[in-house]
């Protein structure tokens, strides 16, 4: 995920929020870059590819460092056992095939042609270890949420992997598309507590291998010349740290830098104007929206939830702030994530939208509704955002100046990222707390997976039901959502959806876009998606221009 | 009292000092909301169990005070631990980013004192000329103007429109290295040397009117030997202790500017580190900055001695 921050790998972090979701609908090229026409791509080499990232790689291990700016470059180093297509459909890659003889058994098939960069085959035991290690303690794995319903991981055969669930786990296929890279187990283990630094770095199969990594500045890789798979045209790819958009920016245009996914959307124009630079724009199921605290007043009274739904002017957001780059929220759950379901189910979502109750911007009805509650007065509130996405901070200011109108006084206060997590993690009393998370999977129920159920508003659970939100009647939709079949989660969605739009525990606001910038001397051949930039090898879709 | 003595002395109040330091720095640090295992199992939904697993691991369950005899205790065997962030050693970590930042500071240094001494000393000797008055006007500029735009500007005109310099990056070996720290040098180097400029001015204009330079004039000595032993040396001491000052705020203070030129320095490791709460990589830095600073004002005390004489009969009395 890039970042809608300026600045701070930690802005991208909590977009991530554990990653993976959604399809791509629209990737047109910016007004304004170019001469407009299509530049068609050539089968030539490119010597070199020098890429801005706005942090450097925490590590080399995925186990520590599940961050965007360390999965552009984990994706070109090591393969996963499977990939979310830009439709979001999970298909081949090292596994070549899976069964499912029950719903907690998961049988994979590996391939048998493919070689680490040392030469050695990758086997059914790297691939066993590497998941493995997830819901190891001792590893304290950031991508842990993910695997945490794997029980055990075995190698079945020379190459059959068997992994059984603790409970049916229906993103279990996509949390191994996005987590489940394979690196090499003899390597790791030799490397111990070094593994994904700058000496010992990672021995994977990938399409490159890395050849110069630090934590500080960025890493070099060049191309695997024996890559089993399609090989990339550039033979060297060049990560560079630039923290700061503007020098960023200036380094496209001089030529220094040749691709980032770091386009901050604050300053989205001057970027499109950029001359020998395409900005190309994507939509993401990554979400913004307002925490309300059900546990306590003033937001423990529907009716004050819903006045503030009402006093959220979603259009003028997405105009001025995002400049129309994302989409006005309706619901918590994004409408492109669900496709996949859908056609398994029959599911119409059309319908399903258009019977959820929504909360137009209308300040007449925020008045209604405060009228009725227990604190017709208004009241004063203060919502704390992190420095690291202003953007959270600009959208309670326009909240905040609609509000005033309805007698409510919103103050926005600017804290560091650390102590906005801290105190969201501690899930302590918040009010009414802005906030962006990501997706784990194209699938609707993911966002709801994590913001739902009793158990995941307890301090320490790692949950985001930061809303407190837990009514008894909805248990059962929450965990069916977790373990169901298709049909029963679907049914669950559609209840929980309901129950949030009813409700609004949390006020949607927007779906974000993300921005690629690259310049004319390159084309990008694939499809621009969430899924296929984040979460899967992107380079090989990379070619020079004719 | 012998030099060594007082010298001794001097050293033994730095390591008070040290300690002193770094506790306030880890009891602050403690102090400040927020919880560093989440950040060590990124920022999605995780697991108890992790959570759990990475608490007993920092010792983050123990009190204030276990919590810092734990680091001191790694510290006084120069283990200052792994940074919480990338999970490197924080010596190699700090390894990486302290030749940059000193090649910056230095060459910062050089350009602020090679440029803001003589021009001060000229505007000052030369009072109320077209040329004190020009070195008044750009020291103003040059005061008034933040590093990160001066850096900016420097950005556009010399790296994108005359393309002389790199835009980004620290580079690699003495030449490459000296081309690409040109520009944030200058950027960084623009406040402090109008500041020197400043003062020398000022010790310059005091000395000037002073009765033995009036004396040396009359007796027709050399324009050479009137700037350098008589103004000069008299008008060093302010200059001496606040270049000291300069290098120790260069070393952890150029944080906008190495922003600017994404270079991989000391100043945004601090600023990320404290940022996420990354407390080895935090105390190594203070440690190292309150090092820094307290080393150089004993260097600068010593140099006194040397520039003058008055000083070095109370410091080390016969």
């Amino acid at each position: 995920m890039g970042t809608l921050a300026t600045r701070r790998r930690t802005a991208s972090r909590l977009a991530a929020a554990a990653a993976v979701s959604l399809i791509v609908v629209s990737c047109g090229a910016a007004p304004g870059s170019g001469d407009g026409q299509a530049r068609e791509a050539s089968d030539a080499d490119i010597a070199s590819l020098t890429v801005a990232v706005t942090a450097a790689p925490r590590s080399l291990d995925p186990a520590g460092s599940w961050d965007s700016n360390s999965i552009y470059v984990l994706a070109e180093l090591l393969d996963p056992l499977a990939k979310i297509g830009p439709d979001g459909t999970v298909e081949p890659w090292l596994a070549t095939s899976w069964e499912t003889p029950d719903p907690r058994t998961y049988v994979f098939t590996i391939r048998d042609d493919v070689t680490f960069w040392d030469g050695s085959p990758l086997t059914a035991e790297d691939v066993a270890f590497s998941l493995g290690r997830h819901t190891d303690p001792d590893v304290a794995s950031e991508l842990a949420a993910t695997f945490q319903y794997v029980d055990t991981v075995t190698e079945t055969g020379p190459h059959e992997v068997t992994v059984t669930l603790t409970q049916p786990d229906p993103q279990f296929l996509y949390a191994v598309s996005a987590g489940g890279l394979v690196l090499q187990k003899k390597h790791a283990e030799a490397s111990g507590d070094d593994l994904g630094g700058p000496q010992a770095m990672v021995m994977g199969s990938g399409p490159y291998r890395v050849v110069d990594y630090s934590s500080s500045t960025g890493a070099t890789l060049e191309r695997n010349d024996d890559y089993w798979g399609e090989a990339p045209a550039a033979r060297t790819l060049e990560f560079t740290q630039i923290a700061d958009p503007e020098t960023r920016r200036l380094a496209m245009q001089s030529g220094d830098v040749d691709l980032t996914f770091s386009v901050p959307m604050d300053g989205v124009r001057q970027w499109e104007t950029l001359p020998g630079v395409t900005v190309d724009f994507f939509d993401t199921p990554i979400i913004g929206y307002l925490v309300l605290d059900t546990s306590q007043e003033p937001f423990d009274d529907v009716h004050v939830r819903r006045a503030l739904a009402h006093a959220l002017d979603r259009e003028a957001i997405v105009d001025s702030l995002f400049r129309g780059h994302a989409r006005p929220a309706e619901s918590m759950v994004d409408p492109l994530s669900w496709p996949t379901l859908a056609e398994k189910t029959g599911t119409d979502v059309e319908r399903l939208y258009d019977e959820l109750p929504t909360y137009e911007f209308d300040l007449d009805k925020a008045r209604a509704e405060l009228a009725k509650s227990d604190h017709a007065d208004g009241f004063t509130i203060t919502a704390k955002y992190p420095a690291s996405l202003p953007m959270l901070g600009n959208i309670v200011q326009v909240l905040a100046a609609n509000l005033e109108k309805i007698g409510i006084t919103l103050t926005a206060s600017e804290v560091q990222y650390q102590e906005f997590l801290g105190g969201i993690m501690n899930n302590g009393y918040l009010g009414l707390t802005p906030f962006q998370m990501g997706a784990e999977s194209p699938d609707p129920g993911t966002a709801l997976r994590g913001l739902l159920g009793a158990e995941r508003a307890k301090p320490g659970s790692g949950g985001f039901n930061h809303a407190k939100y837990v009514p008894a009647e909805l248990e059962d939709a929450v965990s069916a959502n977790l373990t169901g079949t298709p049909e029963e989660r679907a049914d669950a969605i559609d209840t929980l959806m309901t129950a949030l739009a009813e409700d609004v525990p949390y006020v949607p606001i927007y779906f974000a876009q993300y921005a690629v910038a690259l310049s004319e001397d390159y084309v990008y051949t694939g499809e621009l998606s969430y899924w296929s930039l984040f979460f899967t090898e992107w380079a090989t879709a990379i070619k020079a221009a004719r | 009292m012998s030099v060594a003595l007082v010298i001794g002395r001097r050293l033994l109040a730095i390591a008070v000092i040290m300690i002193v330091v770094s506790f306030l720095v880890f009891a602050i640090l403690f102090a400040t909301p927020g919880s560093p295992e989440q950040l060590l199992l990124g920022a999605g939904p995780t697991t108890p169990e992790a959570l759990a697993a990475v608490r007993a691991k920092y010792h983050l369950d123990e009190p204030l005070f276990t919590q810092y005899l734990y680091w001191l205790g790694d510290a006084v065997r120069l283990d200052f631990g792994e940074s919480i962030q990338t999970s490197q050693p924080v010596v190699s970590v700090l390894g990486e980013r302290l030749p940059i930042t000193l090649f910056l500071a230095g060459y910062a240094t050089v350009i602020a004192l090679l440029v803001g001494i003589p021009s001060g000393l000229l505007a000052g000797l030369r009072n109320g000329t077209a040329g004190d008055r020009l070195v008044t006007f750009v020291t103003t500029l040059g005061i008034s103007a933040p590093s990160f735009a001066i850096g900016i500007l420097l950005l556009y005109v010399f790296g994108i429109t005359l393309g002389w310099f790199p835009i980004f990056g620290a580079g690699e070996g003495f030449a490459d290295r000296l081309l690409h720290l040109t520009l944030p040098a200058v950027a960084l180097s623009a406040t402090v040397l109008a500041i020197i400029a400043r003062q020398t001015r000022a010790a310059a204009l005091t000395v000037e009117s002073q009765d033995y330079m009036t004396f040396a004039r009359a007796r027709g000595l050399p324009r050479r030997l009137l700037f350098g032993r008589y103004a000069l040396r008299n008008s060093s001491l302010p200059v001496v202790t606040s270049s000291g000052l300069v290098l120790a705020s260069f070393l952890t203070g150029a944080v906008l500017v190495e922003q600017v030129f994404a270079i991989p320095g000391l100043g945004s490791l601090t600023v990320a580190a404290v940022t996420n709460k990354d407390v080895p990589v935090v105390q190594a830095v203070a440690l190292l900055a309150a090092l820094v600073v307290l080393v150089l004002n004993l260097l600068a005390d010593l140099a006194y001695t040397v520039l003058d004489p008055r000083v070095r009969k109370v410091v080390f009395p016969q």
